[in-house]
């Protein structure tokens, strides 16, 4: 795996061949270890900062066949993609979704800080999770009433009465 | 042969608890003999021989032991050969009062006084408590069974918090009919409508430790609650559960006083597609911060027992918890 990351970054700091490359990426893929996703993360910042935006792009199309949750120690790494690339990246709602699986305030945050400047697809994804939180929110108040309620001993209809079959 | 009408009268204020009968009469014995010896079996009672010597009454006894053995296909067969045989007697109210309490449609219109007794009394069931009494009320000192009137006169006027006119009906009721277990319960909802609740749990306790009937016992107990007579409650319990229910209250008890083990050790206890206690376990794993228990609790409680709102809430919430908690 050395040898492929090697290459991989060879492929980033000299001339790029596609070919090699969509077969480098289709081999890291397969042994998603931390040092493939800290490279592939780096990879895709450093072609998107050359403007290499269709090698940026074969790259978060590697980044999205990894299971989300390996991303997770890579977090920091993941909100420097999104902060540095917000208003002009349309990819960058890949990145918020990974993000938004673990860190789901921040997403929110950062996308209400961005409204002014986010695109459509952008803007539904703040609105859904914006709804989502507020579901929550609202849940958290009703679950205290459940508690109340549920606890209180209920104030019966009484009726000692009753007819009397001997 | 046919009794005389008057012992036909007395016999049914028996039956209803609204009236004393000597205890020395051939009838007294053989009422006993029917609930001791033949455990209100009216079969066994009359193939013995044992039968009443009225056709009408056997088949009042008849009636009522299938009435108290929740024969209710039979109780009805019975019930509708009453009303068409016996278009004139007094017993009809008797059979009328328990069909109405199993929800019997049966024609009771042969007379005034019983089209109203009964109709009355079918509202009363119905908690239409304001239209009962309107009803009862139009027979009110006019009719042969006064007793009947002012009963069910009584019994809604309780439900109509109409205190000082229940006292009046009750006190009235009571020369007539004497103290007995019937009048000791009314006492004790007139009590419990007028707030009284001390004196309500002394004849709760009473009638609980004289007779022993089951909502006796769950009435104390929910009467010490009530009172916030936590303590009192907790020693009528603890050490003497006798009902399921009890188990279930006595669980609520220690889950609001946050004794969360012993809670959820008497929650185990009682069968969980009668009470929410997959519910009250999920509430008690939230508390102890065990999410995925608690899930699953909730969705038990929804497989065993149904959708509910509480339930639903419980759910989405852990769910948008464990994204949002963070």
């Amino acid at each position: 795996m050395e040898k492929i990351i090697y290459s991989f970054e060879m492929q980033i700091n000299k001339n790029v061949d596609r070919n090699v490359l969509k077969r480098l990426l289709s081999i890291m893929i397969k042994n998603p270890d931390n040092d493939v996703i800290d490279h592939l993360l780096w990879g895709y910042s450093s072609f998107y900062d050359m403007s290499l935006f269709q090698e940026a792009r074969l790259v978060l199309a590697a980044i999205l066949k990894i299971k989300p949750k390996l991303y997770i120690p890579f977090l920091k790494e993941l909100k420097k993609i999104v902060k540095k690339t917000y208003s002009k990246n349309p990819d960058v709602i890949f990145f918020l979704k990974i993000i938004y699986l673990y860190e789901p305030l921040w997403v929110l945050r950062s996308l209400e800080k961005s409204k002014g400047i986010l695109d459509n697809k952008l803007i539904n994804f703040f609105n859904d999770i914006k709804s989502e939180y507020e579901q929550y929110n609202n849940l958290s108040n009703e679950i205290d009433d459940i508690f109340t309620g549920l606890l209180q001993y209920e104030e019966r209809e009484y009726s000692f009465f009753d007819m009397i079959l001997f | 042969m046919k009794k005389s009408s008057i012992n036909d009268e007395v016999i049914l204020y028996y039956l209803l608890g609204l009236g004393k009968i000597s205890k020395k009469s051939k009838f007294y014995k053989k009422h006993i003999a029917f609930i001791d010896k033949y455990d209100f079996s009216y079969k066994d009672f009359n193939l013995t021989g044992n039968g009443f010597d009225s056709d009408e009454l056997n088949m009042v006894y008849e009636f009522l032991s299938c009435f108290k053995k929740g024969k209710n296909d039979r109780s009805y067969i019975v019930a509708e050969q009453f009303f068409q045989k016996y278009v004139s007697s007094d017993y009809r109210i008797l059979i009328g009062i328990y069909s109405l309490r199993l929800g019997f449609e049966i024609d009771y219109s042969e007379n005034l006084d019983e089209e109203i007794i009964l109709n009355s009394y079918k509202l009363y069931l119905q908690k239409q408590y304001s239209k009962s009494y309107k009803k009862i009320s139009e027979i009110h000192f006019l009719s042969k069974y006064e007793r009947i009137v002012d009963f069910i006169m009584l019994l809604s006027s309780i439900q109509l918090n109409q205190i000082e006119e229940s006292w009046s009906i009750y006190h009235s009721l009571q020369k007539k009919v004497g103290e007995n277990e019937l009048m000791n319960r009314i006492k004790a909802d007139i009590y419990y409508k007028s707030g009284k609740l001390n004196k309500c749990k002394s004849i709760v306790n009473k009638l609980y430790k004289n007779n022993y009937r089951k909502n006796d016992r769950t009435n104390f107990a929910h009467l010490c609650l009530l009172q916030k007579s936590y303590n009192e409650y907790y020693h009528f319990l603890k050490d003497n559960i006798k009902l399921e229910e009890e188990y279930f209250f006595l669980a609520k008890f220690y889950h609001r006083k946050g004794l969360l083990d012993k809670a959820y050790e008497m929650y185990q206890k009682c069968d969980q597609s009668k009470y929410p206690v997959n519910k009250m376990l999920g509430l008690i794993e939230y508390q102890l911060g065990n999410m995925k228990e608690s899930y699953n609790h909730f969705i038990k409680e929804d497989q065993l027992r149904g959708y509910s709102q509480d339930n639903d809430k419980m759910i989405r919430y852990i769910k948008l918890e464990h994204r949002w908690k963070k």
